[in-house]
């Protein structure tokens, strides 16, 4: 046992502070729903607005706020007119999977890259998730919009920054727009976005060039943090999945002493062989990501927990 | 501003261990009077009524509180830490009337707790204070529970936490017996435990219920609230005063006549007290560029003295802990807020939440 400075931890940094929270009130405009179903807490509650509307009338309605209210004699009462805004709040993003963001979704190609990983059809990855989320009990419609649903691309100026960049997608602003899902449960509120490479090319702003480096669990992160601005009036879960880019892991076998047609064979077994592999793994990874999204939909009660 | 009054050495347990001494010295109502008057500073004073077994005098808390009621308009709020067996039903009636808080140690499960909480004939007394505790939490379901860790119970701790939650308890302040034989792998074997429960507390959050851990609901604050001091201002926001009527900064430093700070009658000696605290206050170099530097218990006097004889060094098995907990605690919070669970935000952000939260109680009622 020793005394050990830890100059470089940075665990706090994925919460905030309670300053930055006053800057994002929305935050704390869902409560927690054993408050909000209990009958004699909302009456106590209209007790209380009854008691404060004068002062809540002369504030800025717009500004919904916790006023603190401890022991202080001048303390105020909470602005109940934040009970009423709270119909609207703030979505759930389901945490992704952590050995998912440790370890995958990064990538090189071109003269940079040695072995390069490999991308899996979007169309395969999307049947994979749908399979996996209709089997935990979703009903999934495909291309659904919803409206104002904060889209996290790149600007073409952070793109510009980029080495090897030569051109970049252009028109691309951090905002509000419509944003169609790959799969969606609108009864229950659960909308899914499976990144692949083309989103990478839009969202990313990402460069055309001889040398393309791609990390999907950096792009996954953002998206989610854009994602958690969304407010509407019923609790809405978002997830998001990301291509895994699976290493190959595989390594190739020397191949001496064979005629030229027994090497033209040999490389053609190796190469479906590969290619084999290197599929089975990619759909591993991700149906991983997909099973722990549904763990947490099952912790939120918004499916049923296996038979 | 609290004043920790001892009102006796004498305790009625042996456990193994208790870090006072084990005298016979009890407390005056005069000198717990004196004490108040010359050091009770400002319009609103804690009074903590310990010991010893502080329900070994309970006439003497009865009319300490009298006496305090008669002088406004300086306000008092009251506590007593009992180690509950001598709780009895009318001791809590009277405490409840008079706005006395109870504060009860309990150390988990049995086996955890009867290894060390003992009679004095070695017997464990789990099963009268499991009485106590009930009695206790039927009349105040927020009274708070002190539980003792000990390095050769550490692999209890967590299933000590689910039982002490099973039996109602909502807030609980765990303590390290940081002067215990801690071994490398008592502390793995630590760390595997707060793992399981910060599993255990992300699933309260969850599911809303209230309870309050102090090892992760602390720390998650010390982010929170960034300008909080993590340092305990030794001497400055609490007074222990011995049962003879001598002043101590801290309740570790009761009997050690080398840190007291004054009497009783005399009042607090202030030159003595400013150095006290300044010792205490000055950065410790081997934390210098730490990170958790301003936000782990380094300079809590009590501990640093009862671990390495000196208020001016740290303990490696502290320093150790906090290296072990701050990124449990942390991950933890950073699950529940990006997922925006509502209780967690409402609890850590929300001024509000006590009022709130005493609302929906009312509401329930």
């Amino acid at each position: 046992m020793k005394i050990q400075k830890l100059p470089a931890y940075r665990g706090a940094t994925g919460y905030p502070t309670q300053a930055e929270v006053q800057r994002m009130p929305e935050l704390l405009a869902r409560m927690p729903a054993r408050w909000e179903q209990s009958s004699g807490f909302a009456a106590l509650l209209g007790l209380l607005a009854l008691t404060t509307a004068p002062r809540a009338e002369a504030e800025d309605v717009d500004a919904p706020k916790f006023a603190p209210v401890m022991a202080s004699p001048d303390a105020q009462l909470p602005d109940t007119s934040v009970a009423q805004k709270a119909r609207k709040t703030a979505a759930v993003v389901a945490p992704m999977l952590e050995e998912a963001l440790d370890h995958d979704g990064r990538g090189s190609f071109g003269c940079i890259s040695v072995c390069p990983a490999t991308f899996m059809p979007e169309d395969e990855a999307l049947e994979l998730i749908r399979t996996e989320l209709e089997a935990a009990g979703l009903h999934l419609r495909e291309g659904v919009e919803l409206d104002d649903v904060m889209a996290p691309v790149q600007k073409p100026e952070d793109a510009k920054q980029q080495s090897g960049a030569r051109d970049w997608e252009k028109g691309n602003e951090l905002g509000p727009r419509p944003v169609r899902f790959d799969w969606a449960d609108p009864e229950r509120a659960v909308y899914v976005e499976y990144l692949a490479k083309r989103d990478y090319r839009t969202w990313q702003g990402h460069m055309v060039s001889v040398n393309d480096s791609y990390d999907f669990a950096a792009l996954a992160r953002k998206v989610a943090e854009a994602y958690g601005q969304y407010r509407s009036e019923d609790k809405t879960i978002f997830g998001v999945f990301f291509e895994p880019l699976a290493d190959p892991g595989v390594a190739n076998p020397k191949l001496e002493g064979l005629s030229s047609e027994q090497a033209r064979r040999a490389s053609w077994e190796f190469e479906r062989m590969e290619a084999a592999v290197k599929g089975e793994k990619g759909r591993d990874k991700l149906r991983r990501q997909v099973r722990h999204f549904v763990e947490f939909l099952r912790k939120e009660g918004v499916v049923a927990p296996p038979k | 501003m609290h004043l920790t009054l001892h009102l006796t050495d004498r305790c009625n347990l042996a456990c193994r261990y208790c870090y006072a001494r084990h005298g016979t010295a009890d407390m005056s109502f005069e000198t717990a009077v004196a004490a108040i008057e010359k050091c009770a500073q400002g319009p609103n004073c804690g009074i903590i009524f310990f010991g010893g077994e502080p329900l070994l005098r309970q006439a003497l808390i009865w009319r300490i509180m009298d006496w305090c009621e008669t002088r406004p308009p300086q306000r008092f709020h009251y506590k007593v830490t009992t180690n509950g067996t001598l709780l009895d039903d009318a001791f809590l009636d009277e405490a409840l009337e008079r706005g006395l808080h109870v504060a009860l140690s309990h150390d988990g499960a049995r086996e955890a707790h009867d290894a060390f909480r003992v009679w004095p004939d070695g017997g464990g007394t789990c099963a009268a204070v499991d009485d106590a505790l009930a009695r206790l939490l039927r009349k105040r379901p927020y009274s708070p529970v002190l539980m003792t860790v000990n390095p050769e119970m550490a692999g209890r701790f967590a299933e000590g936490v689910r039982e002490l939650q099973a039996k109602g308890v909502q807030y609980l302040i765990v303590s390290m017996n940081f002067a215990g034989p801690w071994t490398d792998a008592a502390l793995r074997t630590l760390e595997k435990e707060f793992r399981k429960l910060a599993d255990w507390h992300e699933e309260n959050y969850r599911k809303e219920r209230k309870f309050y851990f102090s090892p992760f609901d602390k720390r998650i604050a010390s982010r929170v609230f960034p300008e909080r001091s993590n340092s305990c201002q030794l001497g400055k926001r609490q007074i222990s005063v011995g049962p003879d009527g001598r002043l101590f900064p801290c309740v570790q430093f009761a009997g050690r006549d080398e840190y007291a700070i004054g009497t009783a009658e005399t009042g607090i000696d202030e030159t003595r007290r400013e150095e006290i605290y300044r010792r205490n206050e000055r950065d410790k170099p081997e934390c210098a560029d730490c990170a958790l530097e301003r936000r782990c218990h380094n300079k809590c006097g009590c501990l640093n003295l009862q671990t390495t004889g000196s208020l001016d060094r740290i303990s490696p098995v502290l320093c150790e802990y906090e290296r072990l907990v701050f990124p449990i605690a942390d991950r933890l919070a950073e699950r529940l807020y990006q997922t925006r669970n509502a209780m967690f935000l409402h609890r850590h952000y929300n001024p509000a939440f006590p009022v709130l939260s005493f609302l929906e109680d009312l509401g329930a009622s």
